[in-house]
């Protein structure tokens, strides 16, 4: 909307005062309040964050002459005093929610804290794990965002380790001898997530509701995707033997991913961020895909120039059928 | 508020003579969402690696012909793919997305090419200085929102590099295998310097966010609004450029011996500052992208704060809480004030 609006002032011949006026009459241009809002927002989020930091930072520092009680009482005491002030403040207002994100970070500094005073012999990605099993109660009574977003990342350094190390763990018994890649279960998780925060998001109050968080995840899931796509095409005939079946399997998560997020895009008729993450990740693994089968290096400039002709196509197709898409539903809308 | 509307307030402040607004005929086409923007500048710089590739095998023989290097037909191809483009642009329509794609694809092959004669003809130097004008010629020349957001946004990426290699006499990257990083990275001087470069960047988006309306109003919306953007994207990702190869050693990105590391913990934070300055300007224009493109910089920055070596822990622990301290201290008489 702010877009339009703009592109619409921009058309008109008004004066520069004129416009000026215009600017900030049509809410393009934020005012004296809203500047007000925006300084405290971010001063406060900055400050959260700066503070969070600071102690995570004074915790990895090496300790050596500090007691036991002083060293965990460094991250305990800013703890206690942030769910304090996250109680005292209500987590209605930002102050108080901010106050719980900073606990919500802090868990997990105490959590390091504890793996490296009493040599838990935890791998890094048990840490994510616990940290983000422990803190989700908080994370599910702030209600925002960032929270959320904290969360999900923290989910998916979790996961994303995990798969690292993951022929080495309890599932090694089902899965040994099988080559995954290590980005099939990030993908999982986020298809799940956004399945979730989907469904979730009827309740605004839970905060889960906003696009850019929905964004984020499809965006995550299909980077994965992609990138598991990519190494199943690079690595060719180099993958061992009873691979097979888990190529299948990643091909058809990478499908059922992508008709998902086109689906519930296109269901909803509200955004079209999914279908161009969609296209660039579709144009990467066909490029790929058509790269590897053609170029040789005995000739590789017909094929080069194949390929630059296939990515400027598909993506000018894309631009088309994203762009059309777009006319349909505003008509739709205007319609009904 | 609809447009009757705000006719009416500016015709009742005496700004317009008639309580109504004439509006030009809309150029075709309309802009892109930015994300599709990134989709298309991603998919044109691939397409463009590949065109430049396709081009220069078939002339590798005569450019690198029996150890006699002829940049210049490299430089000259790299000029007709930009003037290829420039024409592709003016005579596409802004609805024709295949020719416009093309059009990118080409002018990113012509820029490469350009970087890489102006390099064999002359210097490092001499290409990344070379690159600072010819990306801003293009933002001016080539009529395409897309082409003169991403040319402004290399612009100053070019600039980033150039001025890096003007304070510490070494290309981004280029010492990380051979340990190089000299004490020249940490001086005082060196940060001035920096700062003094930024200086005029930071001014110049700040001036061209104030002067949108009288911009707008001079018809130059289309050349200048790309061009700002661009401008704001810059203060976010091209700080990366100016960190010393230091810093990038300090956090592990090379082998070999140890080098002293100085203050290089300062460079993120001072990438932090710029970032944060991005956010701000990007809410004047209440533009999400490039709020959400600053957030993001600024805590990889933020990040990279934790990991560089070069200072203690505890130093980089004082420091975070006592700003975290004064943010959270500045905030609160504003809040009350708001009340």
């Amino acid at each position: 909307m702010v877009d339009v609006t703009r592109r619409l002032l921009s058309r008109t011949r008004l004066s520069p005062e004129a416009m000026d006026a215009a600017l900030s009459l049509s809410g393009l241009r934020p005012g004296p309040s809203e500047w007000r809002d925006f300084g405290i927002r971010a001063m406060r989020f900055a400050g959260i964050l700066s503070l969070a930091a600071g102690i995570i930072f004074l915790i990895a520092f090496n300790w050596d002459d500090l007691g036991l009680y002083a060293r965990f009482g460094m991250v305990e005491l800013p703890l206690l005093a942030a769910l304090g002030i996250a109680w005292t403040k209500g987590l209605d207002r930002l102050s108080g929610k901010l106050s719980l994100m900073l606990a919500v970070l802090l868990a997990g500094g105490l959590l390091a804290l504890f793996g490296q005073t009493y040599q838990t012999g935890a791998d890094v990605y048990e840490l994510f794990f616990g940290w983000a099993a422990l803190t989700l109660p908080w994370v599910i009574a702030c209600r925002y965002a960032p929270c959320w977003a904290l969360w999900l990342l923290l989910l998916n350094l979790a996961v994303g380790l995990y798969a690292d190390t993951w022929l080495h763990s309890w599932l090694s018994p089902v899965f040994s001898n099988m080559d995954w890649s290590p980005w099939f279960l990030p993908v999982l998780l986020n298809l799940l997530l956004y399945v979730t925060v989907i469904s979730l998001g009827r309740w605004p109050d839970l905060g889960l509701s906003e696009n850019w968080l929905r964004r984020a995840i499809m965006a995550v899931a299909m980077m994965f995707g992609t990138f598991s796509m990519l190494y199943r095409i690079t690595s060719g005939r180099r993958q061992p033997e009873g691979s097979d079946t888990v190529v299948t399997v990643e091909v058809l998560l990478f499908l059922v991913c992508s008709a998902a997020f086109a689906v519930h895009a296109f269901v909803r008729k509200e955004d079209l961020f999914n279908f161009a993450v969609l296209a660039l990740s579709w144009i990467a693994v066909t490029t790929t895909m058509i790269g590897k089968a053609t170029i040789t290096s005995r000739d590789p400039i017909g094929p080069l120039l194949i390929l630059s002709i296939y990515v400027i196509a598909t993506s000018a197709g894309a631009v088309k059928g994203i762009s059309y898409l777009g006319r349909q539903w505003k008509t739709e809308e205007a319609v009904s | 508020m609809t447009l009757e509307e705000l006719a009416g307030v500016l015709a009742s402040r005496g700004l317009i003579t008639e309580p109504s607004l004439a509006i030009d005929p809309p150029p075709p086409g309309g802009g892109s969402p930015w994300y599709v923007s990134v989709m298309m500048g991603c998919c044109a710089w691939f397409a463009g690696l590949f065109l430049f590739a396709f081009l220069l095998i078939p002339l590798g023989d005569f450019i690198f012909h029996s150890g006699r290097e002829r940049w210049d037909a490299l430089l000259i191809l790299g000029v007709i793919c930009c003037v290829a483009a420039t024409l592709m642009y003016a005579a596409a329509k802004e609805t024709s997305s295949f020719l416009n794609q093309f059009a990118l694809a080409v002018s990113y092959a012509g820029q490469i090419g350009m970087a890489l004669g102006l390099g064999g003809l002359g210097s490092e130097r001499v290409a990344i200085w070379g690159m600072v004008v010819v990306e801003a010629v293009l933002t001016f020349v080539v009529r395409n929102r897309l082409h003169r957001f991403l040319t402004s946004l290399g612009t100053v990426i070019a600039w980033a590099v150039a001025t890096h290699e003007l304070i510490f006499r070494e290309l981004p990257g280029s010492e990380l295998f051979t340990s190089k990083a000299g004490p020249s990275e940490m001086s005082v001087v060196s940060i001035v310097v920096w700062i003094v470069i930024w200086a005029p960047v930071a001014y110049g988006a700040w001036w061209l966010v104030r002067n949108e309306g009288r911009w707008m109003a001079a018809g130059e919306d289309a050349l200048v609004r790309p061009a700002t953007n661009g401008l704001i994207a810059a203060l976010s990702i091209a700080p990366l450029a100016t960190h010393p190869v230091a810093f990038w050693m300090a956090l592990g990105f090379h082998h070999g011996p140890d080098v002293p590391q100085g203050s290089t913990a300062l460079w993120p934070l001072l990438a932090i500052l710029l970032a944060m300055l991005s956010m701000a300007l990007g809410f004047a224009l209440r533009n999400r992208a490039l709020i959400g493109l600053a957030i993001l910089f600024g805590l990889l920055e933020l990040s990279a704060f934790y990991y560089v070596l070069g200072t203690t822990l505890l130093l980089k622990s004082v420091i975070m809480i006592l700003l975290g301290a004064i943010l959270i201290g500045a905030a609160q008489p504003l809040a009350r004030a708001s009340k």
